[in-house]
């Protein structure tokens, strides 16, 4: 069941921003996202999300000003746009003020999956033809903004490695609490290696479960510690519930299987119209019956 | 204590039952994970299928595959004269008859019969016969007198050393060479059974079902079994010859199965066995566990996890891959890095 009030809401977010219908029709026609992001997911992805926040938060250095985290994989097709996109969302839900930018300059893929406007983007702003950065406000989330890759330059790696690029993003990240910049795979173009050494944080890489080939996360580590890059940790993606702990199927839920449906209960209801009905009843059970009031159910039951 | 023992039972029956179904579930998702291998490397399997085949239909083409099948057809003698009026031959004759086929059968197979045979058509193909009669017509002619014996077994020699290479024609035969190409079966529930002798070449063929039908006629049979006997009904000639071409089409089909066969089990095992693809989270946090940690494992979200979220059919993933290494105008970045 799909939250209609928030998909709604999703829905003029997403057509506020700078939508261009005509240029990818199939996409933006209705200004909705091609693939499942955010509140979309399943709940086993939403809480898998939260946990690489969580672990994210503290796997990064503490220090003040926004934080600037990269993400990639070691080949092409491993997941790390649906990555960045939906650890942007896990970040902005919890309350921080993000901007992902697509830094893929030679095949971004952003703008295409979440049906917007590529063009200007990072690269219109980096190499001067735009003044201003064409920022997409509250995509997704109110918290969550992003940049798209902008016009596909002769020079990416020059472009990334520029100390405008640099000055750009270090200036986001006085604003921002969190800028996530999607980078193109390590295995294929030397881009992330060059972004990580020059900006970023620390860096995450992304794997594909039955995709990723180990030869090439061996390859893609070394490549990044010799470029003294900070590794946060790995994400790793796709797997299809076989056998493990709460992964999917029978044993999805587990030790939890009590809050089963105290978890379809939250996921089928919006926040607003929870909100509505806890009122409605606090109101109710005040006025006439104090023990009717309805009790999220603990793990004490 | 009896629920307790009741309850704990009924633990090890869950956790038996879990086992099982555990152990049913990789069965299935191995078999899954060979089917999926084998449909991403079809092309393989359909090239060697192909080539396989091809190369079978072409040796078929290029190569002779005619082969000649002589007959002859003999009688089992059981006491009674087959062109003799007034006599009845009972059904018991006629069984007693065709049991006689198959112990003949053995005793053609035998090595002393057939080395027998060999004997003989090496003679007769030597005609020494018509050669010795022309030689003695020369040295009456020549001498006046008869010709002794002795130069007669000389000549017979040099006669056999001057034909030698007719005689290699015959030498390569062997008893288990003719076993393999002689069959013999009862005719449609009669006294008489066929000799059938298989050969590429159509003299030979002839030469050697008659040679054996002679042999089993002139006392093979009667010096193993006493009173036994059999005759000639019918000798092979050459209008009775059947000419047999040897389908290939069964060879081609049987070529391509056995390159289909191959090149799955090479897809099976390349995909299965030697795939190097992570398979758990559990390797990365073995193996970067105390240097990097693993932030977090995500299932997939969609049912179809080939189809993913969209973009992962839109591309393949080498074309992608190389669109991303040579669509850069930066190539001597990328160019350095795999000089590295």
């Amino acid at each position: 069941m799909t939250n209609f009030s928030e998909t709604k809401k999703e829905k003029t977010i997403l057509s506020n921003s700078t939508v261009d219908k005509k240029e990818n029709p199939s996409r933006t026609e209705t200004g909705r996202p091609a693939g499942k992001f955010g509140d979309a997911l399943d709940f086993a992805a939403r809480e898998a999300y939260n946990s690489v926040r969580t672990n994210l938060q503290f796997t990064l250095p503490n220090r003040s000003g926004g934080r600037i985290v990269g993400v990639t994989s070691p080949c092409p097709q491993e997941g790390k746009s649906y990555t960045s996109i939906n650890l942007s969302y896990a970040l902005a839900k919890d309350g921080n003020r993000v901007l992902l930018i697509d830094a893929d300059l030679r095949r971004p893929s952003l703008a295409k999956s979440l049906g917007l406007k590529r063009v200007p983007g990072l690269s219109n702003l980096i190499s001067g033809g735009a003044s201003e950065p064409t920022i997409h406000h509250g995509v997704l989330h109110e918290n969550l903004d992003m940049m798209m890759a902008g016009d596909i330059p002769p020079n990416p790696s020059e472009l990334l490695g520029s100390s405008s690029f640099e000055e750009r993003v270090r200036a986001f990240a006085e604003q921002y609490d969190y800028v996530m910049i999607d980078l193109p795979p390590v295995m294929s173009v030397i881009d992330p290696v060059v972004v990580a050494t020059k900006v970023l944080d620390g860096i995450i890489v992304v794997m594909r479960h039955k995709e990723t080939r180990r030869k090439n996360v061996y390859k893609t580590v070394a490549q990044l510690e010799f470029a003294q890059a900070h590794i946060l940790g790995f994400v790793y993606n796709g797997y299809n519930g076989e056998g493990g702990y709460y992964r999917g199927g029978r044993y999805k839920y587990r030790k939890y299987g009590r809050y089963r449906n105290y978890y379809r209960y939250y996921s089928s209801h919006s926040a607003d119209a929870d909100k509505e009905k806890n009122e409605k009843a606090e109101e109710t059970a005040t006025e006439k019956k104090p023990e009717a009031t309805p009790e999220p159910p603990s793990e004490n039951k | 204590m009896g629920e307790k023992k009741d309850g704990t039972a009924q633990h090890w029956n869950t956790a038996i039952d879990a086992k099982r179904n555990n152990e049913k579930k990789q069965q299935q998702n191995l078999l899954r994970d060979v089917i999926v291998a084998v449909l991403k490397r079809w092309w393989l399997v359909v090239i060697v299928t192909l080539v396989f085949g091809g190369a079978m239909f072409a040796y078929g083409k290029t190569h002779d595959s005619t082969s000649y099948r002589a007959t002859v057809k003999m009688y089992v003698n059981t006491g009674v004269s087959i062109g003799s009026s007034g006599v009845t031959i009972s059904a018991g004759d006629v069984i007693t008859a065709q049991s006689m086929v198959y112990t003949y059968n053995e005793i053609i197979n035998t090595n002393k019969l057939m080395r027998t045979v060999i004997t003989q058509l090496r003679e007769d193909y030597c005609k020494w016969d018509d050669a010795k009669s022309d030689f003695q017509k020369e040295y009456l002619a020549k001498y006046g007198e008869e010709c002794p014996e002795e130069i007669l077994e000389e000549q017979k020699e040099l006669y056999y050393q001057a034909h030698e290479r007719e005689r290699f024609y015959m030498e390569g035969i062997t008893p288990a060479w003719l076993r393999a190409r002689c069959v013999v079966s009862p005719l449609n529930e009669t006294e008489v059974f066929t000799v059938t002798f298989s050969d590429d070449d159509i003299n030979r063929c002839m030469e050697v079902v008659n040679t054996i039908a002679h042999v089993l006629e002139d006392g093979g049979i009667q010096k193993i079994i006493n009173g036994a006997d059999v005759k000639i009904v019918d000798e092979s000639e050459w209008q009775d010859v059947i000419v047999v071409k040897v389908s290939y089409r069964k060879w081609v089909l049987a070529a391509a199965a056995l390159g289909f066969l191959l090149s799955a089990g090479y897809a099976a095992f390349a995909g299965v066995i030697l795939n190097d693809a992570i398979e758990s989270d559990e390797w990365i946090t073995e193996t970067f566990g105390g240097k990097y940690p693993l932030l977090g494992s995500v299932p997939d979200t969609s049912n179809n996890h080939r189809s993913g979220y969209g973009y992962r059919n839109r591309y393949n993933s080498k074309r992608y891959y190389r669109y991303y290494y040579y669509s850069t105008d930066d190539r001597g970045s990328s160019k350095s890095r795999k000089s590295k």
